[in-house]
């Protein structure tokens, strides 16, 4: 069974992620399994850009994942970067299995707003499309309110949906059909 | 906007840069590569075309500044994007001084580059539709109407292609209906003054009155009736070409006011005080003898000197007997597209009557008989018959000679006949033997 895997980062854990399972169950048409990674974040800091990079934490999860992992995606709270950019939402392999997503630069304290945990809920889900989108060869798109605009900032991210547009959807389905 | 058609090249000394600006293009569905410094950079333009360049400004050997200069060198149209950690104004600076398209700072913000990044795609579109833009208007350098290969005419098309390279005055004669507006067309698609318009006067299409207005312009109340100042053709052909069309219909005063015009290159609109320099090429037409209006005193001299530099005759359609088919079948086809009917021919019979037809209207005559027969023909052939030429016999050749015209008549009543010999010796009245003592006689091939 294709099972889409979904790993809590220490230190947040499964129960922080309920509710995204059953919005990408959804959106794939997949099994989603919950669960929590044993990676240890502290593996790719960079004292450097005191933030850790995106990459790297992503090769962690895939060398601890299954074998047989259909998709995998992990979501840490930590600020994620990539060596030429200041800061990343997230970084997955394109047409390939993992992902990981980070929740560090979705929270509304960052901009100097009150927390609004609704809020920050419906741009994890989107943001997990997004980069879970990207794993079954789908490339940023330019249409403003697909799931798959790019997400380059935070408004960027609240202007968009949670789903694909019509023909990102036919190029996830014929992605996910050839699997 | 779509990028997965670019081509994105990478040039940082940093692997892990390279490799992070990588993926992120890919995300973007780009065609991507990466190079350490200027040496692999520029070996890649040998063998693929690149839309965007990012380039890191310090690497060592060739500079970034140094290298956006030589692929500026290569390809002038390429987005350069500098990136560097060592953000100064200086560098900046210099760096959209050379023509970069942009400048970012390392770390790079998700958001500038993406910025950046769809700006330059969008200029990098208009540079290519402006390109394509100029690519139809090179294209167009021939307007399609303008066909034929015949020596007499190939000839006239060698003349267009020497006088277009100039600005030299030309005059175009002809007959009417033979193509001089045509003409005046193609030289000034295939001139440097190609992008600006072209402004045709048909100077006896007016009045003097009215005609000194469209060529001057006005005034607002210049005279009654002028409720808007308005520019004339003068200054509609700044930089570009004025098509003066029947020259030899205007009268003593307006060449005496063209004439200046001419030399001076300014003027002043009608009921106006303030002069107006135009810039402009002049091509006029005439199918009248403009010498002997010149002898008679009805045309001045001194503006046929000026106005006859270089002359082109474009020979009438009877002259060039062999692009008359051809010049049919345009028709012909544009018609068909224009009428939805798909399909349609001449009949063999109807191909020959219009090879011997004199066409005194030239090819504005064919252009309307073809025309014609498309709408009343039945079926979807256009046959002899459905051309309705003015003449009762429009086979009559243009020989003198009995012989030549018997030659003639036997030649088409055989084509009439399919090569048949016992249905063209019915139709021709005579003996089996007899006709084939025609052929022979007159070297006909059945």
């Amino acid at each position: 069974m294709r099972t889409i895997l979904l790993a809590a980062i220490r230190p947040l854990r499964a129960v922080d992620l309920e509710g995204l399972d059953e919005a990408l169950r959804k959106t794939f048409g997949a099994p989603v399994s919950l669960g929590e990674s044993p990676i240890d974040v502290a593996e790719a800091y960079d004292s450097a850009y005191r933030q850790y990079d995106g990459a790297k934490l992503l090769t962690r999860l895939l060398e601890r994942a299954p074998r047989d992992a259909y998709r995998i995606l992990g979501v840490t709270t930590v600020d994620l970067f990539a060596p030429a950019f200041e800061y990343l939402f997230g970084e997955a392999q394109l047409d390939g299995v993992g992902a990981v997503l980070s929740t560090h630069r979705l929270r509304s304290e960052l901009y100097g707003l009150p927390p609004d945990p609704d809020l920050l809920a419906e741009r994890i889900i989107k943001e997990a499309v997004h980069e879970l989108g990207l794993t079954f060869g789908l490339v940023h798109c330019f249409y403003p309110v697909c799931v798959m605009n790019p997400s380059t900032f935070i408004e960027q991210i609240d202007a968009k949906s949670r789903d694909f547009c019509r023909q990102c959807d036919a190029t996830m389905r014929e992605s996910r059909d050839r699997d | 906007m779509d990028l997965r058609d670019i081509g994105v090249l990478i040039v940082d000394d940093e692997h892990a840069v390279r490799d992070s600006l990588r993926r992120w293009f890919k995300s973007y569905g780009c065609r991507i590569d990466v190079a350490a410094d200027a040496t692999e950079a520029l070996a890649k333009f040998e063998h693929e075309k690149w839309d965007i360049v990012l380039l890191d400004i310090r690497m060592p050997g060739m500079s970034g500044i140094e290298l956006q200069r030589r692929i500026k060198e290569i390809d002038d149209s390429i987005i350069r994007i500098m990136i560097t950690a060592f953000a100064t104004a200086d560098t900046a600076v210099e760096a959209l001084k050379e023509g970069a398209f942009d400048y970012i700072s390392k770390p790079i913000n998700p958001a500038q580059l993406d910025h950046i990044i769809r700006n330059a795609v969008e200029k990098r579109k208009l540079l290519a539709e402006t390109a394509a833009l100029r690519q139809t208007v090179e294209e167009l350098a021939m307007p399609e109407e303008i066909v034929g290969d015949a020596p007499e005419f190939r000839r006239v098309l060698e003349l267009v292609a020497e006088v277009a390279r100039s600005d030299a005055t030309v005059m175009i004669r002809g007959e009417s209906g033979a193509g001089k507006e045509l003409i005046a067309r193609a030289i000034h698609a295939n001139s440097r003054r190609k992008y600006y318009p072209i402004i045709c006067i048909n100077c006896g299409a007016y009045t003097e009155g009215l005609l000194e207005s469209e060529i001057f312009g006005h005034e607002k109340g210049a005279f009654t009736g002028a409720q808007f100042t308005r520019r004339g053709k003068l200054e509609l052909a700044d930089k570009g070409t004025l098509f003066f069309d029947e020259i030899g219909n205007i009268s003593v005063k307006m060449q005496m006011d063209l004439l200046r015009v001419l030399e001076t290159k300014q003027f002043t609109r009608l009921g106006g005080e303030r002069m107006v320099t135009t810039d402009f090429r002049v091509i006029s037409a005439t199918n009248m003898d403009l010498e002997q209006a010149v002898k008679e005193g009805r045309f001045r001299e001194d503006l046929y000197y000026r106005l006859n530099v270089f002359r082109i005759e474009i020979p009438p359609l009877r002259g060039r007997p062999a692009d008359i088919p051809k010049l049919a079948e345009y028709f012909l086809a544009k018609f068909r597209r224009s009428m939805s009917k798909a399909g349609f021919g001449f009949t063999p019979e109807a191909v020959e009557v219009l090879a011997q037809y004199r066409w005194p209207g030239n090819v504005r005559e064919l252009r309307n008989v073809v025309e014609r027969a498309m709408v009343v023909a039945k079926g979807d052939v256009v046959t002899a018959a459905d051309l309705s030429l003015p003449f009762s016999d429009p086979c009559t050749p243009e020989v003198d000679s009995l012989e030549e015209m018997e030659k003639m008549h036997v030649a088409r009543i055989l084509h009439k006949a399919g090569g048949n010999i016992a249905r063209a010796a019915e139709m021709l009245g005579i003996e089996r033997a007899t006709l084939y003592a025609k052929i022979k006689k007159y070297g006909l091939r059945n």
